[in-house]
């Protein structure tokens, strides 16, 4: 059996296995990242009920593991209702809007080293972080949308509110990650991770959140600014309950609603894997030769597990935020991306670059 | 390369055909380069792979959603705005403040210089390592940072970003 796969695969044309296998990592990226947005809403809760000294979902399946399954049950079978006022086409494009950006983005993620001669990266662009931020702001249409479709004050009210805030972020987002591509010389983010591979002072590993001031700073923008783009609390003013009962997405019901949800959690995951990548050394560890593309099975299986790892890290930091800062006033927050966040963002690609250009004279 | 990159392209769809394979077999090496690896072309499979998986999967749950979902009656109390429960009052899109109009112009302005900043940041390392062009491609973006500099300055004074007045 094993033997007939195997000779069938080595006759197929390059190109055949090409899409052949594309097709397949392309399929269970899908399914994993969908599970892995199931899973953080248990997260969340979880972590919430945990924080707060509640217990949290328990009773659906062991230790309340199930309860995905239960709402998304739930939420296909609630009534679909679309109000006489919204803007039908507009209003049934949003929600999809807020998914296929963030599943569009997985693309270029690297998520592993390689796994039985296969590269563990579905796109190998060498446009790489270009193409992310391309598809990051595509974005901000499903919440604009919702809020224009709606035809209702308080989500046009959130959804204007949202779009600022996102655009606003973008720009302190992609000049903070600048000084990153100064050192390394290349948008794709395998050579990105490439130059985190080995260790400083002998144990430390050599990730560009610890690497230099300049890159730790680099960093510091890129996480605030992360919130920022995944409306995340302290910056969720879109979905403020107490001003705008809901903001965007007020007028939705059944599993449209539960889309703008899967389409907020897929961005956390989203993100939290570009921060993997770009700071903390992606599927690499400096340890045990863990920092070199795998050359058979178990290593392969093991940097798929340690970027998964990290990524969980990163999840369990978005929960834990949630609940120790007071959200944001509207003028604060425009005023941190705007006058705090930008001139410091130059400030660093300028110094950054002097540096370069200082160390590279000897 | 563009004609070259063309013709792969070409390739590339006509070779899922096998029989268009076998003629098109003895095609000069830089052919065979193009499709492995020369161009980024056979890359992006995989992004259209993913859109039209997304498509899919979304468009699918929203039609599922439509069968499967309870058939509610409507009534015309249903169908206003929600306004925690009073009567909406007015047109749902409201007049805004002329400042988002504002902060979507600084926003394209400062895009669009982000976006030059990247060809810079790819090139500077290697720029850096030849004598004759580390001081231009310095001085060229000081003077690049510091026109924008000026023009942010410039936003900041005329109280663009003031949300209280």
């Amino acid at each position: 059996m094993i033997e007939s796969v195997n000779n069938w695969l080595n006759g197929l044309s390059d190109t055949q296995s090409l899409v052949l296998f594309t097709a397949l990592k392309a399929v269970v990226c899908f399914a994993i990242m969908m599970t892995m947005v199931a899973y953080t809403v248990v997260l969340e809760r979880r972590l919430c009920a945990w924080i707060q000294d509640r217990i949290g979902p328990n009773r659906v399946g062991p230790f309340g593991l199930l309860q995905p399954a239960a709402d998304g049950i739930k939420a296909f079978f609630k009534e679909e209702m679309t109000p006489a006022h919204v803007r039908k086409i507009f209003f049934t494009l949003a929600p999809m809007i807020a998914l296929i950006p963030a599943i569009l983005n997985l693309a270029v993620i690297p998520f592993g080293s390689n796994l039985g001669g296969q590269k563990m990266v579905l796109a190998d662009l060498n446009v790489g972080i270009l193409y992310t931020f391309g598809i990051v702001s595509l974005g901000v249409y499903s919440i604009v949308l919702a809020g224009y479709a709606s035809n209702s004050k308080f989500p046009f009210l959130g959804g204007i509110r949202s779009s600022a805030q996102l655009i606003s972020y973008e720009i302190a987002m992609g000049m903070s990650v600048i000084p990153i591509f100064l050192f390394v010389g290349d948008l794709n983010l395998n050579s990105v991770i490439q130059a985190q591979t080995g260790t400083q002072l002998g144990f430390l590993p050599n990730w560009f959140v610890i690497q230099s001031p300049m890159t730790f700073l680099a960093f510091c923008i890129f996480l605030v600014s992360s919130f920022a783009e995944t409306n995340r609390t302290p910056f969720d003013l879109p979905e403020a309950e107490q001003e705008l009962a809901g903001g965007y997405n007020i007028e939705y019901s059944a599993i449209k609603f539960a889309m703008f949800f899967m389409g907020e959690y897929a961005n956390m995951i989203l993100v939290s894997a570009m921060m993997v990548t770009l700071f903390f050394g992606g599927w690499t560890l400096p340890w045990f030769g863990l920092d070199q593309p795998a050359t058979d099975l178990i290593h392969g299986v093991l940097h798929i597990g340690i970027f998964l790892g990290k990524v969980f890290l990163f999840l369990v930091l978005f929960v834990w935020i949630r609940w120790m800062w007071p959200r944001f006033r509207y003028d604060q927050l425009m005023d941190l991306g705007w006058r705090k966040f930008i001139p410091v963002a130059l400030a660093n690609i300028l110094v950054t670059a002097i540096w370069l250009w200082w160390r590279s004279a000897k | 390369m563009l004609f070259a990159s063309e013709l792969c392209g070409a390739r590339f769809l006509l070779s899922s055909l096998n029989w268009i394979e076998l003629k098109l077999a003895p095609l000069p090496q830089v052919f065979n380069l193009c499709v492995m690896q020369d161009t980024q072309l056979p890359q992006y499979i995989a992004v259209l792979m993913l859109f039209v998986l997304a498509v899919a999967a979304t468009g699918g749950m929203i039609v599922m959603s439509m069968m499967l979902g309870k058939k509610g009656r409507g009534s015309k109390i249903k169908d206003t705005a929600y306004e925690c429960g009073m009567l909406p009052i007015g047109e749902g899109s409201t007049r805004l403040s002329v400042k988002f109009y504002l902060v979507a112009m600084l926003f394209i302005l400062f895009d669009i210089e982000v976006v030059f900043m990247y060809p810079w940041a790819v090139v500077y390392k290697s720029m850096l390592a030849d004598e004759a062009t580390r001081n231009l491609i310095l001085g060229s973006m000081i003077s690049f940072l510091g026109i924008l500099f000026v023009g942010y300055l410039y936003a900041v004074k005329k109280r663009a970003f003031d949300w209280k007045s």
